[in-house]
Parts: structure tokens; C-alpha cells; sequence
């Protein structure tokens, strides 16, 4: 809302500057956004909060300045001087719908339409109103005072010598003042005369009956629309104007005659017409005044000051509301402009933004505060992100994803992670559904990067997944953490960066679950059903138990997301991992005293054979002497034969209960050769 | 899409007094000593009396610039007195227990803390900008 400076001084004296009054008004709750410097004039921009609207009025904002700076109020005379003819020969007012709470209205006669003064055009255009002619500016001059809405009809335009406020019907039609004709539905408030739609209530008026150059007779309207259905009815008809958006925020219903008797006064100061007496007051269900009890020790209870009574009883003095005293508390009457007003803790803010919030002294709370803990679970999810970021970039993805990430995906139809939830009325098809894979966000941000010239990428996001869920309304989320390596890891100096590839990633998962000291954790070659390459993907599995999947990713995927390198991706379920830590039994074994023994041994197998299973056996056919198994080379020869390479393990050997002989680890390896050869048909190098 | 985070404190006697307490503590742990705070009174439906919070513009120092619209100050958080209505739902006698709450954007204050001029950058995840954090 635009206030004029000048305009403003017309109903309270100012004697300080515009910066001093827009920050009092500011530290007040009216928030001052912009002062601009205009010809002889500052103009402020208000920020209104919405309990606020009444400020939408000038001489609401007036009130406000003046218990700020205890300036009195100049309030103009509203009354007009009226003719002997009286009302009830002109018009009668109907109210058939309960959207209507008040509607009045009054004739004016011998009417000379004109452009109104220059110092009125002045006025309306500062504050971005464009002036039409007398009968108009000075409806749009009251509303800007009063924050009351207003129409004027041309009264010799409308039929029957009726106004009839109510819903429309199927069919009808209305020519808006902006030349618009606009279908009516029914819902929609009307203002009638006795025949046909005039005005869209508390919008627009209708061309039919606009004020011209040879209108004679007006009917001034002043009334009450209800602010929900206006605000539908608005957008319905795509109007949103200075009018309706009054209605939606809310007006005083106590002020309409004021605003009526204002406009008639103003007119017949401008000699734009003469008021036939009386005014038609339709007023079904008047307003029952507001009383609010306030309790200064409630006061400084909840704000934690010490407001003298008598202090209290002078800020809502100030702000010209009548006070009561009594023993322990005030009764305190709330006028109908300030509908904000319903109970004692508005009272206590009104007195505190008097007092002035910084003057309310800060504390730190002397006593004890309940513990808040967060659960093992929470703590835990915390960890694993600590130990992700050591090596990946944590990145943060939507969750509503365009469906087309299932097919770039190669999801196969009958797949479980086609059923998605679909967004009921998503922003544009990129959001039409919820994921149920992180990859397709991971796969964006690669894409992203890799066309901006970022070319070594290793990212990952912790985030939910969705399931449609049909015993609740609202979806399963699953937390997932998901990571994505492409490209090569920065070198330095010394080393040439190698590449980031399954066995980079693949270092990285398990780094990440090896500081969970989990047992048994496997990489199972696995045969994807989708997104990954087939021969290049595992089951990550704890102690049997499936906790997600890594690979690379499928190159027909990488195509279709226009990523031209081979990249690779892991996907662990975070509760399954978080279950499988709590369940795990962590026991220290003590150190020998007893030498350690190594052996290497170099085994020829098909190229399909699994180095890690092959450990696995080379392990249980070791005993428990057997203490390590590390893969330290692997060899591809045409003197191997076709399809064929070389594994070379380095074997420990240790004993706690005494130092071990070579002809002990010799049958030990003996038997490992003899159990290798039976399951993976291996044979010593 | 933004992170939103919200405070609750309910208890005997919580005031007024301690919302400002609390959240200067806040204001100067995450912006520095130096930055002025104060209290504007505002509207939100749950709390009662409501508040905002501003912080000395942390670009220009207060003297005013483009950051903070030449005002001097940045508006980085709600906050208010629980309204009785809430706390009366939540199973609480008003008169006899009292709080306040606030909320803030996550990305606006991390703006402001690290000088970010584009809300986009914390959703666009290039690495270039990942790696200052």
C-alpha cells in the first residue's frame, strides 16, 4: 500500500521526518519496504501483514501514527447537507444471500460529471490510481481513506428502481466495466437491479450501468461482501482488483455509513451533485461490539516485563480504545476497525509493540529445559553422512522426478519400481511422480556437471524413496544413500589419477561399512534387471542379508543421459545397513604371541571365477589358522591358456597356542589346493 | 524447494523475554558478535504475540546496500509467543504454561553466513560450488 505523505497530513499533524516515521512504523509491526522522494512529497510503501488490512485505509494508518507519536486525530466531517426529497422514492435494497453482511446506499441528484480537481488526480495517481472522472475518483478518494470499497451505478441505467443483492443464476451474463463479458456462475454474489446482473459484488461494475458524461442521478454504494467468496469468485473471473482484495483481507463493517456519508459530503463539496435525504441501511445481523479483558500481571507473565497498570491503560488509551479499570484487570472496548482484536493475548501484543519490543529486556533461561536426545537411528544416519563426505560431494536432489527416468532407467514394466506415486497436480511433467531410485537425481546432477567441464565426479545424496502404500494414505519413504563415481581421482604430483571405477567405488562402500566393523560383508555378482550392466554389478550382502546393490551403470543408460563415461553407482538401503549394525556383536580377539607365517600362492582359474568367492574358499578350507587372505595380483597370459588368468593370494598363518611348523601350513595349503581345484577348478601356477 | 527449520519451547513461565534471549544467542553465534539484532512485531495465525527477527545487514554492515533493499537490516526469522489456541490443542492450560516458537529458511541464513547470491546454487550441485563447503 502507497501513503502519501501529504494526503496523510489532512487527518494528523507530522512533525517528523519520513525516515523517523517509517521507522516508528516499522518497529511497530507496519513494516515501511520503500520511501520514495516525489514532487513535494514522500510517498512510503507499506508492508501489511494480513491481520493488518484495516491499514489499507489511510485513517487507519493515521490512528496508528498517532499512538505512535500522541498527535490527536483530525478526522474530516462525513455528514453531507441533504435535500428534503427522501430515499425511499428512489430505491430498495434486497439482501438475498448470506454473503452479503451489509449493504447501503444513497441517491444524489442534478449530477455533473467532470474531471474531478487536479489536487484529487494528483492524489489518486501517487499512489498508482488512474483518475476517471468526479463520481468515480471520489470512490476510489474514500476507499484509499477509508479502506472501504464503493461503487457508484448510474441510477437512471438501472431497472425497476431496485437493488437486489444475491447469487447469480445459470446463464446469466455481465458486461464488466473493462468491457470484458463474463459468464456468471451460480455462487457467484451479484448485485441486481430488477431485472438483471449490474455488478459483480465487490469486484467489478458492470458497463451497463457505468457513469458517463450524461448521467444525472447516482446510486453510491457502501456495503459488506464475504471475503472467501470473493476471493473465489475473483479468480473464477481472473479480476483481481483494489476492491475485491479489500473484501479478502476484511473491512469494518462499523464504517460503511462513514465511508457513504463521505463520498455524498465530498461530491457536494465539489459540486458534483446534490444528496436526496436518508440512506437505505440493509444491516441483517449488526455486529455485537467487542469487550477483551486484559490482566496486567497476565501481561508481564507472558512477556516477562514489568508494565505498570497505569502504563498498560495509557498505550491502549493511545490507540483510542475506551478502558474500564478495575482491581486486577481492564476491560477494554475494541473498535469495529480493528476486527484483529478477538482476545487478551492481541491485547498484550498491542500493548508490547506500544512499549516497543527492543525495550522488552532479553533472558537466558535461568532453568533446566527437558533433554531433547535424538535416537540411535538419527545418530547413526548422521555418522554414515560424516564418513560419506570424506570422499563423495553430497548433493540434494527433488523428489519429484519426471516418469521418464523409469524408461531412461530400462525399467522393465513389470517391475515394482514402476509403481509410483504420481503427483496430483504437479508444476509441469519434470515433477510428475515421486522417485523410487536416487539414481535418476544422481544421474541429472552428473549429467550436469560433465556439461559444464566438471569431469571427475564422485557424488552421493541420502534421501527417501516412495512406495504407494494402500493401507495408509500417505506413502512408505524408504531412506536411501546412493553414490555415483565417474571420471578419474585427482593425482597430484606423484601419482597419475586412475580411474574411479567399480573397484574405486566399490573401496569406498567398503570403507564406508568397515568403519561399522560388520561381519561378513560381500560383493554377490548379481544380474541386474535394469540400469546397471550385466557381468559389472553386485548385491551388497551382510552376513547374507541384502542391503543394496553396486555396479556400473548400463552404457545404454549412460547414453540416453548423454554421459559419454563408463559410470558407476551404489544404492544401500540405510535402515537395513543401521539394523544390521545394531544386531552385529563386536568382540576383540587379543594378539598372539606366536610368529605369523606368510605364503603366497598363485592360482589358475576360468576368467568367470569370482575372486572374492574364491577367497572365501581358499578361507574356510584354511582353518582358523588361516588369518588373512589378500589378493595381490591378477595375470592374464596366452601361456595360461584361452579364457584363463592367474589370482595371487598372500596367505597369513598364525596360531595362539603355539609357533606354527612348516609341515603344518604345508598340509594346510595342501588342502586348500585340493578344495579349490574341486569347487572353482583351479590349479597351483 | 527450501529447508525450513522450526524451534519449540514450552514450560512454566518461558516469555517473551526468553524468545529474544534465545534467538540473539542464535543471531551471534551464527553471524558474529558485531551484528545488531532486533525485534519487529509481526503476524503468523499460531503465535501471539509474533515477532520478527533482524540482523544488521551482514553485506554492507548496516549502511545500507542491494542485499538489504538500503533498509540497514535482514529479516532472517519468524517467531512469537505460542498462541493459547495451540497450546490449548496441544493439551495445555494456557495460564498456566507459556512458549514461543520460530522458524527459519536453512538456505536463507546459509546465504547470508557464506555470501551465496543465488538460492539455485544449493539445488544445481555443481561441484565447483560443492567443494567450498
Amino acid at each position: 500500500m502507497r501513503l502519501s505523505l501529504e494526503w496523510l497530513k489532512d487527518y494528523i499533524e507530522l512533525d517528523i521526518s519520513a525516515q523517523e516515521l517509517a521507522h516508528r512504523l516499522t518497529m511497530a509491526g507496519i513494516a515501511v519496504e520503500n520511501i520514495d522522494e516525489l514532487d513535494n512529497d514522500m510517498v512510503l510503501e507499506l508492508e501489511l501483514t494480513p491481520n493488518r488490512g484495516d491499514c489499507l485505509g489511510i485513517i487507519n494508518v493515521a490512528r496508528e501514527i498517532s499512538a505512535l507519536t500522541g498527535k490527536p486525530l483530525d478526522i474530516p466531517r462525513a455528514q453531507p447537507d441533504e435535500l428534503d426529497e427522501g430515499i425511499e422514492n428512489y430505491v430498495k435494497v434486497t439482501i438475498q444471500s448470506d454473503l452479503c453482511k451489509r449493504y447501503s446506499a444513497r441517491i444524489m441528484k442534478n449530477v455533473r460529471v467532470a474531471p474531478s480537481p487536479v489536487w484529487m488526480q494528483e492524489r489518486l495517481l501517487k499512489v498508482g490510481i488512474r483518475p476517471i472522472n468526479n463520481v468515480v475518483d471520489v470512490t476510489n478518494y474514500v476507499m484509499l481513506e477509508t479502506n472501504q470499497p464503493m461503487h457508484a451505478f448510474d441510477y437512471d441505467l438501472l431497472e425497476g428502481q431496485q437493488i437486489v443483492v444475491r447469487e447469480a443464476q445459470v446463464g446469466e451474463e455481465l458486461v464488466t466495466l473493462d468491457g470484458s463479458s463474463r459468464e456468471l456462475q451460480p455462487g457467484m454474489l451479484v448485485i441486481a437491479d430488477a431485472v438483471k446482473p449490474v455488478a459483480l459484488a465487490g469486484i467489478m461494475g458492470g458497463e451497463s450501468s457505468e457513469i458517463g458524461e450524461g448521467t444525472t442521478t447516482i446510486l453510491l454504494e457502501s456495503a459488506i461482501f464475504d471475503g472467501t467468496s470473493t476471493r473465489r469468485t475473483a479468480k473464477k473471473v481472473g479480476l483481481r482488483t483494489e476492491s475485491s482484495m479489500r473484501f479478502e483481507k476484511g473491512v469494518d463493517i462499523g464504517g460503511v455509513i462513514f465511508a457513504l456519508d463521505r463520498a455524498a459530503r465530498l461530491l457536494e463539496i465539489l459540486g458534483a451533485g446534490e444528496v436526496v435525504r436518508g440512506v437505505c441501511d440493509v444491516y441483517p445481523h449488526p455486529a455485537k461490539p467487542v469487550t477483551i479483558r486484559i490482566r496486567p500481571d497476565r501481561v508481564n507473565y507472558v512477556l516477562g516485563t514489568s508494565i505498570t497498570p497505569a502504563e498498560i491503560e495509557g498505550f491502549l488509551r493511545k490507540l483510542s480504545f475506551p478502558v474500564e479499570v478495575h482491581a486486577d484487570h481492564m476491560l477494554v472496548d475494541i473498535p469495529s476497525y480493528r476486527p484483529d482484536l478477538t482476545m487478551e493475548e492481541d491485547l498484550i501484543e498491542e500493548v508490547a509493540r506500544l512499549y516497543g519490543y527492543d525495550n522488552i529486556s532479553s533472558q537466558l533461561e535461568p532453568a533446566v529445559p527437558t533433554h531433547g536426545y535424538r535416537t540411535d537411528y538419527q545418530r547413526f544416519q548422521e555418522k554414515l553422512l560424516a564418513l560419506a563426505t570424506h570422499r563423495m560431494h553430497q548433493v540434494i536432489t527433488y523428489s519429484f522426478i519426471n516418469p521418464r527416468w523409469l524408461d531412461i532407467l530400462g525399467i522393465p514394466e513389470s517391475s515394482h519400481l514402476r509403481n509410483a506415486v504420481k503427483v496430483a497436480n504437479p508444476f509441469s511433467e519434470e515433477q510428475g511422480i515421486m522417485r523410487t531410485s536416487l539414481l535418476p537425481g544422481l544421474l541429472e546432477v552428473a549429467s550436469r556437471n560433465l556439461a559444464r567441464r566438471n569431469e571427475d565426479l564422485a557424488l552421493f545424496e541420502m534421501g527417501s524413496v516412495f512406495w504407494p502404500c494402500e493401507s495408509a494414505p500417505l506413502p512408505r519413504e524408504v531412506l536411501i544413500m546412493a553414490g555415483l563415481v565417474t571420471g578419474k581421482v585427482s593425482g597430484g604430483w606423484q601419482v597419475t589419477g586412475s580411474e574411479m571405477d567399480f573397484f574405486y567405488l566399490k573401496g569406498i562402500v567398503e570403507e564406508l561399512l568397515g568403519k561399522f566393523n560388520l561381519p561378513e560383508i560381500r560383493f554377490q555378482p548379481f544380474m541386474p534387471e535394469h540400469s546397471y550392466h550385466p557381468g559389472r554389478m553386485a548385491a551388497i550382502t551382510v552376513q547374507g542379508k541384502r542391503l543394496g546393490t553396486i555396479g556400473e551403470l548400463h552404457p545404454q543408460v549412460l547414453e540416453r543421459t548423454g554421459i559419454e563415461k563408463r559410470t558407476c553407482a551404489f544404492e544401500i538401503d540405510v535402515l537395513e545397513l543401521f539394523e544390521a549394525v545394531s544386531d552385529r556383536k563386536h568382540q576383540v580377539r587379543g594378539i598372539s604371541k606366536y610368529p605369523a607365517v606368510k605364503r603366497d600362492l598363485a592360482l589358475v582359474v576360468s576368467e568367470e571365477i569370482n575372486a572374492a568367492l574364491l577367497a572365501e574358499t581358499i578361507k574356510t578350507a584354511g582353518t582358523n589358522l588361516l588369518v588373512k587372505v589378500d589378493l595381490f595380483d591378477v595375470y592374464r597370459s596366452p601361456q595360461l591358456g584361452e579364457d584363463k588368468k592367474s589370482l595371487a593370494y598372500a596367505l597369513t598363518f598364525q596360531s595362539y597356542q603355539n609357533t606354527l611348523q612348516d609341515d603344518e601350513i604345508s598340509a594346510i595349503v595342501e588342502r586348500i589346493l585340493q578344495k579349490t581345484a574341486e569347487v572353482h577348478g583351479a590349479r597351483i601356477r | 524447494m527450501f529447508h525450513q527449520v522450526e524451534g519449540l519451547y514450552i514450560g512454566d513461565r518461558v516469555t517473551f523475554a526468553d524468545l529474544k534471549g534465545i534467538l540473539m544467542l542464535f543471531a551471534h553465534e551464527i553471524f558474529g558478535h558485531d551484528v545488531k539484532v532486533r525485534f519487529r512485531p509481526s503476524y503468523f495465525p499460531f503465535t501471539e504475540p509474533s515477532a520478527e527477527m533482524d540482523v544488521s545487514c551482514v553485506m554492507c554492515g548496516g549502511k545500507g546496500c542491494r542485499t538489504c533493499s538500503d533498509t540497514g537490516w535482514l529479516e532472517i526469522l519468524g517467531s512469537g509467543m505460542v498462541h493459547p489456541n495451540v497450546l490449548r490443542a496441544g493439551g495445555y492450560d494456557p495460564e498456566k504454561v507459556t512458549g514461543f516458537a520460530f522458524g527459519m529458511g536453512v538456505e536463507r541464513i546459509a546465504m547470508l553466513k557464506y555470501g551465496v547470491d543465488d538460492l539455485r546454487l544449493f539445488f544445481d550441485n555443481d561441484i565447483r560450488f560443492l567443494s567450498q563447503f
